[in-house]
């Protein structure tokens, strides 16, 4: 079986088990704006403190569309991650897990110079439930109910693009990202028998269109340098049902840069920022301005039966774009974390299995919610180097 | 190289899809109201719809059950100032002659018997003491008597002592509630030979059970005859069980039926009818009357509970409930057909207690309408008809009464389609 078999088979794989539009709870900072922002990221990067360009070539990655430079031939990688959370919310604890597939992607060289990818990542997701018990006074009864809100979804993007090596080492990239999934609300207030209840329910799907481009160079093994910006266009929400009200958002312009180099024979160092402009694009969602500081270092010297197991450090540090209550909605809360991770390489460099683990924290004393979290990636990657 | 990767691979995938479709996902659960949505919080409103707004028609029937629909007969001692009751039980036919392996018997005597009923937990009583009483009847009866006359089926005669001519003393039995852990709920009466002789020659035409105090009412059960044989031939006691041919209980005065009230259940299973027009329109906030909000659908909200509420009326001349009522709701099928109308569907069973009916200082009872008013605004229907009865029918002795002005109430919450902000 060619990987170029494998390749769709590994996409029917990862529909079939939840690919990113069923993506579950991840954070209590779900509930607000457009949910919580999931950068697409294999276990490599996420090992690395989340830097996820500017890798020496070939190293396909979402965030660079001209990382499609140099594919020594066609590849793809499927990332899985896992969460757990515990949050401190005012006093309650709240505990959370979920799974998900955040990346899926594979890539082709067509000629010297030309490649182009596709895949599937995600953007935000949309989980959560809130309850509120109450007592109403019915007659002379005490009436024990539940107000209850529930989301479920997600907002996910196929992405495809083409990059191009402008001269030796240098590439170009772009890609144009098709917004999808959906999301399902449920409201309304709970009653005991033998009252009645009838949440309401809505649900809308997802579309739209973004753009990206990058620029690439990497002069070989001893260090690469990238940068992408996004576009982030227009995302849609179409009502399913009738008289549901469609709805529509401007996804804020992102900027990406990263840079890695060789310290010595075996060991990479890595770093990368972003930016997105959150507080002017999205103004009536209460969103800020986010910005993330990545930095890692891959020490690749260790060999299990001829074997090489990179193994990897790593810490990040980012700004989230929504808070999680409209009363915390003054302060933007942040995130941190610090990540380790190793990997596997294989059949003479071409299958790379990774895995990583963060752990961190997201909220901060003024964002009202303190959220620890330990996220397990896992990921392999074929024919990619 | 490639079927090296290609080996590699599948394990690899094996593994990641495996780790996948181990993990069970748990929806981040929030707990407060602060948390919301805008506008997510939901709007619960009671709202009462006056007699006169909603009540199309509504009147009661009279039932067509009698003492004998009941597997229970009632004793009753001038029970509220006013209502007696006396059991009455015939027996036979008694042997007249025994086949034994010795022989035949026909020169047998009686040396006794025991006279049994029992008063279940599922029967009413006054109290939780009673005094009953056991009388040899001195008239014969059928199933047709009533308080005046001994029945149909032996001549119409009237009594010479209304309510069972007197015969005998048998026996008195004290009945204590606190005692049916420890010895049953039976009630048995030891019967000496010679009423057992009297009943089997027919001198004695019955017995009948009436209670001692006075302001006491019981429900009993049909009462079993065993008796003592002793056989001339052989040295022995035999116990026969003797049929009973005729059990019924006469009570005074006739159960009142008052006109301008709602009557439900009962010894006759009386019946209301009530035809209910549907709100259209409802308020769209809790206190119209303070905010100008005007109105909504009423098919647009989400009825948590629609109710019948009614006033209970003390029930008169001893026949109140001494338990809980089972009222059952039933949807009234082709309504304009009046007391004919077809009865359809179960819509709800409410119990009501007993005290309701003593005095008139308890509040409304409510009925739950809300799958009958539901499943009429779903068919695009203005109107709910409903018949309200005891079921199984006759299984009531005490009636329920209600004033004849309904209120109708409804709880919903008003609809609130989630947005995306």
């Amino acid at each position: 079986m060619r990987p170029r078999v494998l390749l769709p088979l590994a996409l029917a794989a990862s529909v079939w088990a939840g690919a990113p539009s069923t993506v579950a709870g991840q954070s209590l900072f779900a509930t607000q704006g457009l949910g919580y922002p999931l950068e697409p990221r294999d276990a490599r990067s996420q090992g690395m403190g989340g830097v996820n360009l500017g890798f020496p070539s070939p190293e396909l990655t979402w965030a660079n569309p001209a990382s499609a430079i140099n594919l020594l031939a066609p590849n793809f990688v499927i990332g899985y991650q896992h969460d757990r959370y515990d949050a401190d919310a005012g006093g309650l604890t709240i505990e959370g897990r979920s799974a998900r597939f955040p990346l899926l992607m594979g890539g082709a060289p067509a000629g010297e110079r030309l490649g182009f990818f596709a895949g599937f990542g995600t953007l935000f997701e949309q989980n959560w439930l809130v309850e509120n018990p109450d007592t109403l006074l019915i007659g002379a009864d005490s009436v024990p109910i539940v107000d209850r809100a529930t989301s479920t979804g997600g907002v996910g993007r196929f992405r495809l693009g083409g990059a191009y090596e402008i001269v030796e080492g240098v590439g170009v990239g772009f890609g144009v990202d098709l917004y999808t999934g959906s999301v399902e609300r449920i409201q309304g207030r709970v009653f005991p028998p033998p009252f009645g209840s009838q949440p309401q329910s809505a649900s809308w799907r997802y579309g739209g269109r973004g753009y990206t481009a990058g620029v690439h160079w990497s002069p070989g093994p001893e260090g690469a340098v990238g940068a992408a910006v996004t576009f982030g266009g227009t995302l849609r929400a179409s009502g399913v049902e009738e008289n549901v009200e469609d709805a529509e958002y401007d996804l804020p312009l992102g900027l990406q840069a990263g840079a890695s180099g060789r310290v010595g024979a075996n060991m990479l160092v890595a770093l990368s920022g972003s930016w997105s402009r959150w507080s002017e694009d999205q103004e009536a969602l209460g969103g800020f301005d986010t910005w993330s500081i990545h930095g890692g270092a891959e020490w690749d010297g260790l060999t299990v039966r001829d074997r090489p197991v990179p193994l990897r450090v790593g810490a990040r540090t980012a700004r989230l774009p929504f808070g999680w209550s409209p009363l915390a909605a003054a302060e933007a809360p942040s995130e941190r974390a610090l990540s380790l991770g190793a990997g596997l390489v294989m059949a003479g460099g071409a299958v790379r299995s990774d895995l990583s683990f963060d752990f961190g924290n997201r909220g901060g004393a003024d964002a009202g919610l303190d959220e620890s979290f330990v996220r397990f990636g896992l990921s392999v990657r074929v024919l990619g180097r | 190289m490639r079927s090296n990767q290609t080996r590699r691979l599948g394990p690899a995938l094996a593994l990641l899809l495996f780790t996948a479709t181990g993990c069970r996902d748990e929806l981040p659960t929030l707990p407060g109201g602060d948390l919301f949505p805008d506008g997510a919080l939901p709007t619960t409103i009671q709202h009462s719809v006056r007699t006169a707004d909603f009540l199309i028609a509504g009147f009661s029937l009279p039932g067509t059950t009698g003492p004998m629909d009941a597997q229970w007969l009632v004793v009753a001692n001038r029970f509220d100032g006013v209502l007696d009751a006396n059991a009455l039980a015939r027996f036979g036919p008694f042997p007249d002659t025994l086949f034994l392996t010795v022989g035949q018997d026909t020169a047998f005597t009686y040396a006794g018997g025991r006279l049994v009923t029992t008063i279940a937990d599922t029967l009413a009583t006054s109290s939780d003491q009673l005094m009953f009483t056991l009388w040899a009847l001195a008239q014969p009866f059928d199933t047709t008597a009533t308080w005046a006359q001994r029945g149909t089926g032996v001549g119409g005669g009237a009594w010479t002592t209304p309510g069972g001519t007197r015969g005998e003393l048998i026996g008195e039995e004290l009945w204590q509630r606190a005692d049916t852990a420890a010895v049953g709920d039976s009630l048995i009466w030891n019967l000496p030979p010679s009423i057992v002789e009297g009943l089997a020659s027919e001198r004695i035409h019955g017995l009948m059970v009436t209670l001692e105090d006075p302001n006491t009412r019981a429900e009993i059960t049909r009462m079993s005859l065993r008796v003592d044989i002793r056989p001339s031939l052989q040295d022995t006691v035999l116990v026969r069980t003797i049929p009973s041919t005729a059990q019924t209980y006469v009570f005074s005065p006739v159960p009142p039926r008052p006109v301008n009230l709602f009557r439900v259940g009962g010894l006759t299973s009386e019946r209301t009818y009530v035809r209910i027009a549907l709100p259209e329109q409802l308020p769209n906030c809790p206190d119209p009357a303070a905010q100008a909000c005007g109105t909504i659908p009423t098919r647009d909200v989400v009825l948590n509970r629609v109710e019948l509420l009614l006033d209970p009326v003390p029930v008169t001349q001893g026949f109140r409930p001494l338990g809980a009522s089972r009222v059952v709701i039933r949807r009234l099928l082709e309504p304009e057909l009046g007391e004919r109308a077809p009865l359809g569907p179960i819509v709800a069973v409410e119990t009501i207690s007993a005290d309701a009916f003593v005095a008139p200082a308890g509040g409304p009872v409510s009925l739950a309408i809300s799958g009958a008013v539901a499943d009429a605004l779903a068919r695009n229907r203005a109107e709910v008809a409903l018949a309200l009865q005891v079921e199984p029918i006759g299984t009531e002795f005490g009636f329920t009464w209600y004033q004849p002005n309904p209120r109708l109430r409804f709880t919903y919450t008003l609809p609130q389609r989630p947005r995306l902000p």
